[in-house]
């Protein structure tokens, strides 16, 4: 018969199968979990230990060093760096997804440390924090929860971004006060659900105490009174969030759904100690942990009833870290992994399986063996393409080649059974996941990841994980195979070999450049950034200029403190705002103005941008030193005046204007400053008007003041402004007969229009009494009219037609009659003798 | 794009904090569909659309949304309200300065990065602190964050409680074949105070296009402003090298035109059915706000919510209505009898149910309603809307107008007379400014004598506030005193600017939409097509080509089964004319030029170009003066 593995399998229920897997020996030598405080990364991660304080070591000889450590392993045991522990108390340690080590020190203080050990940002949880000392903390793939000895509940739910970026130092991210849930002792137990599986999506803590539970979470907290139960001393959340495992001091484990809302299920271990260590294994199974029995019990949870549990000694001590999909237990000398079997690789391998991947599993056994049986069992599968993919998953899921290989084989023979709709890329893309696990499987990698978690984690985030491990060749050949952006991995490699290398900055030099050359998306600037803040400024500068990106080069050469160079190639860049970041830094650090003014002047663009920095700030007062330091004497006059209109108060603002004047005197183009002039000879004069006459003068134009004059009655005092503002005598005219006609004066209108010949004609007698309503007025002004085709319009628009006509027939135009129609629209008789009309002169 | 359901206002966010808009009077699409483009441009408003929910999203829970009024219609033209509301904002609300109350304790703020804005919402802020109100502010900056407003922010201390982000909104389609920046203060900005970040955004739109059209193997470009965004192009295509696609290209050439090479066009008065709405009306964001008392019998709606009777009907202007999209490019004269036909299509139509109608005829007369009834809906009013602008075209005052542009373009007579006429009579100052810079222009500047009367013409008339306003223009070259030889006549020879003979209804040349008159910046264009086009400074400004490799493999020919495809970028501003003539050209017979995909800054009319030069130095109100106790009598 075929390969199969089912023998291996554990059937912890009827008909319910888990298989173990060993990928590794560990190579820590003679490390015991059980000494230590060991936590570690999801999805294989590493492994970060560190003596208990609790618990007492026997100094052995070979280790005299006793200053308190943390080590870091693989998965497999292979330890790739140590942090020297010279701090206080550790109230908290645990990886973020990314793979840095989080560390809460007692005082409040959160340490981050890349997984080389090296510390990359320390921040506080704040004063509170500080204040009482952190009792307990718990990091999870993105956050904290920590609870201070008064237990104060300080939540962080997601670091942002922590890792250094463009030679910046991350913002250090701030812990926020949950409700308290007024403790009066320290809790039983405690244990935080996954903000990414909260309705809110932020954290929500559940705290046990003697007599109930509280779920606490932003906004307030929750008795989920579950006191008959009795007190709660372990709590365990499912990896999915759903549910929450708690065993009871009456040894009971129950499982209830994250929000408490109804028991789902429980079960009597028969053990009145609570086991030291309870995980989930995947989301249907429990696994406790009682040293004293040497031995697991594995209770599956995921159906209602609770069959018996399934115990599996372990001579040694060990370790429980629990993934989406399984468990994995880690002991002095092995680490295995323990889930269930995938239903892809149950269907195929259960005993007498005929699901359609079994028989193509089987089939192609056949085939390849020349059996001709294999074609009488290709019939009978029905759902071929079906057939087809669970091959393949289960082949994903197998982690050793001698079973990938009959499955794919399998997948490969159905396959051609199947017409073009199948998209025959769903089979490569598997081959190629398939290779890049097994590489990363590998011992000398040691992250032994399964499928399943290898879709929830992301080829991307796997890449990462590899260049922090510094697998960068490893990482690269990946990202190319896969057809990923390999620059991040460039850019990683280049940095590691600028912090790293120990060859002259030349050599380094070289061989990045030489690496990166076809690589256009790099950026120099970030590697530049590194080398930086690793003291080697010359070698920064010279990568880059490498860097094609203005935006990425300029804001790290002001880092630098090359500002000149920095504002030239933002000028070059054309982004304007990259000028204005240059220019408040060097603002920033000029002691004056002038010193300032100086570092600019070879930069027209800089200062022109700074000047509208100046206007849109509304800082004036600098707008107008700066451009008569420059000697822009108009504009610096513009700016007064600028500055004269923001004054409320009268007198001042005639006071600016006469600085402005006396600015804008110094100029060749008088007009200005004779504009200016006038303006507060204006001013002074609508100041006595008001004083003398009453009403609002001030701020009225020359004409506005005029019209208001002639309103008031005040016209001698109107044909002064006349003669003092040479105002033409038109618009005077005009200003005139307008006001008179808005006060429907028709009397002094009159007699104006007698004084002298108008300048202006009398059409505009005729329009200022239409517009201002009056008829009768209008006509007698519309004979004056010099123009007989107006003559003719106006008397068309005041429906006089014989008039109009008459007046019309001089013109000897015959569009005109045409034109005088639309004012006869209703008036037939009108229109016909206007038809005729034009005829008669079109001829 | 989903067009927002019946009742709700046509354009979301441009509901902003005032009353919400009146329902569209023609009840076709308030949003172009864009399935008329040329180039998929639906894909990039769905792509602004993805990215302003995703912001949202990125902000949990509930929360009120904070704009810059300038926004309202661009965002309009994205998003609309019922979705915002699905991605959790409560309330729509202008930046106010000083204390902005709200219950909501989640604030997204949504701005262009304007200091002035900045200061506005750091006050907010400061208020909330000081009543002891702790909130969670957003601040998103469109289309990016810049120094000055973060410095801003931190130097009021206020940055440590806002989260700050940017919204990349750059082009935004008006139309199947418009796109624009909406950044209305371009030219002033680049010209008069030196600072060119729009031509950088310009740029990086042309890029963002380029990422996803492919790379434009032709930029052909003429102007000084223009220039430099070509040399910004080149450099950020070794920046940005490895975003750009290797497809072959959608789009066959760039030609970048700013508004200096013409200056003249966008001060003369439209005449087309699109320009003449925007000259008498002004259109907002592709919709037209129309007093009730033109159009009002057609809006009231039998099952419709009580209608306002004073409220303005917006009425939406773009392709999706297909009797607007048959009217929109013709000269003024054709539209009423364009109309008439219409009307008596669509009366046929409906006299044919009297007919006794086989069962396919009426399955065919079914189909057909629903797009007749719209039509019906459109063309009622589009004829109120035509009526009135006849009114508005056959008025002596308006007559008069093109008189003196006509005169002062087509043979450089002076209209000094005209020009005085009006600013005695008050006419509202753009008007006298747009016809006092034509002659300007016209003239190689002012007579010295009538260059300090019209100064001192102006401020007396219209007050000394405007001082600054004539310097600006000074400044721009847009008004001056004569100095050198005038060129305009050659230019009007050399480019055929202008012509006496139009053909209104059938035009057979460029110059139907300006009585006669060609635009310079339509000719240019037309130029640049021509054999023998070369590099060169005339009095235009300076012109040139370059071309691009593609990425990839070169054996990646442009898709010949498509007409070429020409994106004209007009920097600094182009007029809804100026779009129906490309139109037009790109219909004609033997078409030379292929279709045209208009892209700018802004869209603009000579009033609201103007608008944005003249510098506004009204004093604010004066102090209150302590009055004396007691009433005297």
């Amino acid at each position: 018969m075929s390969l199969n593995p089912s023998s291996d399998w554990i059937e912890i229920q009827p008909g319910c199968f888990y298989q173990r897997r060993e990928p590794y020996n560990m190579e820590w030598g003679a490390v015991n979990p059980s000494k230590f405080r060991l936590v570690a990364a999801s999805y294989g991660g590493l492994l970060a230990l560190t003596r208990e304080d609790r618990k007492i070591v026997k100094a052995s000889g070979a280790e005299t060093d006793l200053r308190p450590r943390i080590d870091i392993y693989t998965q497999a045991g292979k330890r790739i760096s140590y942090i020297v522990w010279n701090k206080t108390k550790i109230a908290g340690m645990g990886w973020t997804d990314d793979e840095k080590l989080i560390i809460v020190e007692a005082t409040g203080t959160v340490y981050v440390y890349s997984l080389r050990g090296k510390e990359e940002l320390q921040f506080s949880l704040g004063q509170m924090a500080r204040d009482s000392g952190v009792m307990e903390a718990k990091i999870w793939g993105t956050g904290l929860v920590a609870i201070t000895n008064s237990y104060d509940i300080l939540v962080i739910n997601y670091f942002q971004n922590l890792t250094v970026q463009n030679g910046k130092a991350p913002e250090p991210p701030k812990a926020r006060l949950y409700p308290n849930p007024s403790l009066a002792e320290p809790p039983v137990a405690w244990a935080v659900i996954d903000p990414q599986y909260t309705q809110s999506l932020n954290a929500e803590v559940i705290i046990a105490t003697r007599t109930t539970v509280y779920t606490v979470d932003v906004a307030d907290v929750q008795d989920q009174m579950t006191g008959t139960y009795g007190t709660f001393l372990v709590i365990v959340p499912s990896p999915n969030g759903k549910y929450v495992a708690c065993f009871t001091e009456g040894g009971s484990l129950i499982i209830f759904p994250s929000d408490f809302s109804k028991k789902k299920t429980e079960f009597s271990t028969e053990y009145k100690m609570p086991p030291e260590q309870m995980a989930w294994c995947g989301g249907d199974s429990i696994i406790c942990y009682w040293a004293k029995l040497k031995a697991i019990l594995v209770i599956r949870v995921a159906s209602g009833d609770i069959a018996k549990p399934y115990v599996s000694q372990y001579e040694q001590p060990l370790f429980l870290s629990s993934e989406c999909d399984g468990i994995r237990i880690i002991t002095p000398d092995r680490s295995e992994f323990i889930q269930k079997v995938p239903d892809s690789n149950e269907s195929i391998f259960s005993i007498g399986s005929t699901s359609p991947p079994a028989m193509l599993y089987d089939a192609s056994y056949l085939f390849e063996r020349k059996n001709p049986k294999a074609d009488e069992m290709i019939r009978s599968i029905r759902d071929m393409e079906f057939a087809v993919e669970e091959c393949l998953r289960a082949a994903a899921n197998e982690t050793s080649p001698y079973l990938q290989e009959p499955l794919l084989t399998a997948s490969a023979y159905g396959k051609t059974f199947l017409d073009s709709t199948f998209d025959s890329t769903k089979f490569t893309d598997m081959c190629k996941t398939i290779r890049i696990l097994n590489a990363i499987n590998d011992n000398s990698v040691g992250m032994p990841i399964t499928f399943v978690q290898y879709e929830q984690l992301g080829l991307p985030n796997i890449i990462n994980r590899l260049v922090e491990r510094h697998q960068h060749l490893l990482a690269l050949r990946i990202s190319q195979y896969a057809g990923l952006k390999q620059e991040k991995v460039l850019v990683h490699w280049a940095c590691a070999k600028v912090v790293g290398s120990t060859a002259s900055p030349d050599e380094v030099l070289l061989s990045i450049v030489d690496k990166l050359k076809n690589s256009p998306g790099v950026s120099y600037a970030e590697i530049a950034s590194i080398a930086h803040l690793n003291g080697n400024t010359d070698l920064a500068t010279r990568l880059l200029d490498y860097e094609p990106r203005a935006a990425e080069q300029v804001p790290l050469l002001v880092s630098m403190h090359q500002e000149d160079t920095a504002l030239i190639k933002a000028i070059n860049s054309g982004d304007t705002d990259l000028v204005y970041s240059v220019v408040l830094s060097i603002k920033r650090k000029c002691r004056s103005a002038a010193e300032f003014l100086q570092s600019l002047k070879a930069k027209p663009v800089a200062l022109q941008l700074l000047m509208s920095y100046c206007k849109q700030q509304g800082d004036l007062a600098l707008l107008r030193d700066i451009q008569i330091e420059l000697n822009r004497i108009p504009e610096a006059g513009n700016t007064t005046l600028i500055q004269a209109y923001k004054e409320p108060e009268l007198k001042k603002r005639i006071d600016t204007l006469e600085e402005s004047f006396g600015i804008l005197a110094r100029n060749k183009d008088t007009f200005m400053a004779k504009a200016v002039e006038d303006q507060i000879k204006l001013l002074h004069l609508q100041k006595d008007f008001e004083a003398t006459i009453g009403g609002e003068y001030v701020d009225g134009s020359v004409s506005d003041t005029i019209t208001k004059l002639i309103l008031a009655g005040q016209n001698a005092k109107a044909n002064k402004m006349q003669k003092d503002f040479k105002v033409p005598d038109k618009r005077f005219w005009w200003l005139k007969i307008r006001a008179l006609a808005a006060t429907s004066d028709w009397n002094s209108l009159d007699k104006f229009s007698r004084e002298k010949k108008p300048p202006i004609g009398y059409e505009p007698f005729v329009e200022v009494c239409l517009e201002f309503k009056s008829r009768e007025e209008a006509v007698r002004y519309v004979p004056k009219v010099a123009s007989p085709a107006k003559r003719a319009m106006y008397y068309a628009t005041l429906g006089m037609l014989e008039e109009g006509v008459e007046a019309a027939k001089l013109t000897k135009d015959p569009n005109i009659f045409q034109q005088m129609k639309t004012h006869f629209s209703s008036n037939n008789r009108a229109k016909e003798v206007l038809d005729q009309l034009t005829e008669q002169f079109a001829r | 794009m989903k067009p927002a359901g019946r009742g709700q206002p046509p354009s979301g966010a441009a509901a902003g904090a005032g009353a919400p808009n009146a329902p569209a009077a023609a009840a076709a699409s308030p949003y172009p569909t864009l399935s008329g483009s040329v180039i998929n441009l639906s894909k990039m408003r769905e792509e602004a659309r993805r990215a302003l929910i995703e912001l949202l999203d990125s902000v949990k829970g509930k929360k009120v949304l904070v704009l810059d009024p300038k926004l309202s219609g661009p965002l309009g033209q994205v998003v609309e309200m019922a979705l915002l509301k699905e991605h959790g904002v409560e309330k729509i609300y202008y930046v106010q300065s000083g204390r902005f109350s709200t219950d909501s304790r989640t604030i997204v703020y949504l701005i262009r990065p304007r200091v002035e804005l900045a200061k506005r919402i750091a006050e907010n802020i400061e208020n909330h602190k000081n009543e002891g109100q702790s909130k969670e502010y957003h601040v998103f900056f469109v289309p990016r964050s810049t120094t000055i407003c973060v410095t801003l922010l931190e130097e009021h201390g206020v940055d440590n409680v806002v989260t700050m982000g940017e919204y990349p909104l750059d082009l935004i389609p008006y139309d199947d074949d418009v796109l624009s920046l909406e950044l209305d203060s371009s030219y002033r900005e680049c010209f008069l105070e030196g600072d060119r970040s729009s031509l950088y955004y310009v740029a990086r739109s042309i890029m963002k296009m380029q990422a996803s059209f492919g790379i434009i193997p032709k930029i052909t470009w003429k102007g000084n402003a223009s220039r430099l965004v070509a040399e910004m192009l080149g450099r950020m295509r070794k920046e940005f090298e490895h975003e750009l696609p290797n497809t072959s290209p959608d789009i066959d050439q760039l030609l970048i035109i700013d508004r200096e090479v013409d200056l003249i066009t966008p001060l003369l008065t439209q005449l087309t059915y699109e320009g003449l709405i925007d000259e008498i009306f002004g259109i907002s964001n592709s919709f037209v706000e129309i007093d009730p008392n033109i159009i009002g019998a057609v809006a009231a709606k039998k099952d419709g919510p009580p209608v306002d009777p004073n409220r303005k009907h917006k009425v939406p202007l773009n392709s999706g209505d297909r009797v607007f999209s048959t009217l929109r490019d013709l000269n003024f004269n054709n539209v009423g009898p364009l109309l008439n036909k219409k009307a008596r299509e669509i009366d046929e139509y409906y006299k044919q149910r009297h007919n006794n109608l086989t069962p396919p005829q009426l399955r065919d007369y079914m189909k057909k309603f629903a797009a007749t009834q719209q039509e019906h809906l459109s063309s009622t009013t589009h004829t109120a809307v035509a009526l009135h602008i006849q009114k508005v075209v056959r008025d002596p005052a308006f007559l008069s107008r093109l008189e003196a542009e006509v005169n002062l373009i087509g043979e450089s007579n002076s209209i000094d007379d005209y020009i005085e006429e009006c600013i005695n009579k008050q006419e509202p100052l753009v008007k006298v400014l747009r016809l006092l810079c034509l002659t300007s222009l016209v003239n190689n500047g002012l007579k010295v004598k009538m260059h300090e009367f019209y100064r001192r013409e102006i401020i007396q008339s219209y007050g000394f506030e405007h001082i600054l306003t004539l310097d600006n223009l000074e400044q721009l070259g847009l008004l001056k005193r004569q100095e050198g030889k005038n060129t305009f006549p050659s230019v009007r020879k050399n480019l055929n600017v202008y012509s006496e003979d139009v053909n209104e209804s059938e035009p057979k040349d460029i110059n139907f939409a300006y009585s006669g008159y060609a635009p310079l910046s339509i000719r240019v264009i037309q130029n640049s097509f021509k054999p023998g086009w070369e590099v060169r400074d005339d009095l235009l400004g300076p012109q040139d080509r370059m071309t691009q490799t593609l990425n990839g493999s070169t054996d990646k020919l442009p898709n010949s089964t498509r007409n070429n495809v020409t994106l004209v970028y007009f920097v600094g501003g182009v007029t809804f004319a100026e779009i129906s003539l490309l139109r037009w050209l790109s219909r004609q017979e033997g078409n030379l030029y292929g279709d045209f995909v208009v892209a700018t800054t802004k869209l603009i009319n000579g009033n609201s170009f103007l608008q944005s030069i003249m510098e506004n130095m009204t004093p604010p109100p004066p102090p209150v003066q302590p009055k004396p106790s007691g009433k005297k009598k």
